[in-house]
């Protein structure tokens, strides 16, 4: 997009530079808006780059010069290059499938413990399509979900709760067992959730890498935090699952 | 005699062909635009409504960017008009002075010119 002689030698996440600190709600909000419109962050490094010069140089603060950060952000987009990043819907995907599996995976534990085959119904069938769509949807409904979080998630909690609780109800329904033990099941979807972390690890290590809202701007001095940060940020989602599964499985062995 | 600041519309219109016009002078960024603007009478343009219009300009690629260090400050992304920038000036150039002279005219013409080719029209069917 631009020619960068010498300044982006090391280039420095927003997120360090006092401007940014200083001027923290306006460029979050105005970061967040850009995000969610899927605009790469070195293009979104590089708007907010030039909300710092300027605002520097006239003595401004961005309110004053850039009006709401929201509002300037759909402006400066629609006059900008389509650039585009796809992640969010690769990661959602992956976590859909992990959740999924872990759902099916846990139930094949409980079976596992107390001796019995593991059985489905239609109903349940339904209800775990339901959660995979409400998981798959999270990308789409991130924007309505930040305005109105109570809302919208209530919404949301709602349509899972919905699901969890008409599968467990449709339990007792004829049900038709599934022809596989329930302890090939379990260790099977947990390999499959392990193979789904660390996909979605490479995916997120991939846009931590690619991804990052980093200034065009001369670096300050101050850096190594945002590296800790953006390392714990890519490590802790994809584990936190498989940790869920294992501790479920634990407790339906101890108290199933 | 002293004149306010134009009606913004007015200035939405030309504003792109007046930055255009900044930049045939040389590579230069986004506040230095701004007081040029300001020191020939158009007013406080703010960053909201220049660096949208920049950005146009990037998109169209009528312009180049880079970034460069500052004397004071973090840095400065330059703009620089490209041969497609510069044929846009020149075109915009023209289209300008076809019509402000034809505003020109009919301003101080009152209206007289068309009111007057078209009853001639008319006569003469």
């Amino acid at each position: 997009m631009s020619e960068s002689p010498g300044v982006q030698a090391a280039p420095q996440e927003v997120w360090e530079r006092p401007f940014v600190r200083a001027h923290q709600e306006w460029c979050s909000a105005f970061v967040l808006e850009l995000r969610l419109r899927d605009v790469p962050g070195p293009v979104i490094g590089e708007r907010l780059g030039e909300v710092e010069g300027h605002c520097t140089e006239t003595g401004e603060p961005p309110s004053a010069a850039f009006g709401d950060p929201t509002d300037y952000a759909r402006e400066i987009d629609a006059e900008s290059s389509p650039e585009r990043v796809s992640g969010v819907w690769a990661i959602a995907a992956l976590g859909a499938g992990q959740v999924l599996a872990m759902l099916v995976g846990t139930d094949a534990i409980r079976h596992w413990a107390s001796g019995e085959p593991l059985t489905y119904n239609p109903v349940q069938l339904g209800c775990l399509a339901v959660v995979a769509a409400a998981l798959l949807c999270l990308p789409r409904v991130l924007r309505p979900l930040m305005a109105h979080p109570w809302v919208v998630g209530t919404a949301l909690f709602a349509v899972v709760t919905a699901a969890g609780v008409g599968a467990a109800a449709a339990g007792g329904t004829s049900s038709t067992v599934v022809p596989v033990s329930p302890a090939v099941i379990a260790i099977g979807l947990f390999a499959v959730v392990l193979a789904l972390s660390w996909l979605e690890y490479r995916e997120l290590a991939g846009d931590s890498a690619d991804d990052l809202v980093t200034s065009p701007l001369t670096p300050e001095p101050r850096a190594n935090t945002a590296a800790r940060r953006s390392g714990w940020s890519t490590f802790l989602p994809p584990l936190m699952i498989p940790i869920y599964y294992l501790a479920v499985g634990l407790l339906s062995w101890v108290f199933g | 005699m002293p004149t306010g600041p134009q009606p913004s519309e007015w200035l939405r219109g030309v504003l792109e062909l007046c930055v255009l016009r900044v930049m045939a002078d040389g590579p230069t960024y986004g506040y230095a635009i701004a007081g040029r603007l300001a020191d020939s009478g158009f007013g406080d343009i703010k960053g909201g409504t220049l660096y949208p219009l920049l950005a146009r300009l990037e998109k169209n690629e009528l312009v180049i960017v880079d970034w460069r260090t500052g004397d004071s400050g973090p840095g400065r992304k330059y703009f620089t008009l490209t041969d497609a920038g510069r044929a846009e000036l020149e075109h915009g150039l023209t289209q300008w002075e076809a019509f402000s002279a034809r505003v020109g005219v009919h301003l101080a013409a009152g209206g007289d010119t068309f009111v007057h080719s078209t009853h001639s029209s008319r006569s003469s069917a």
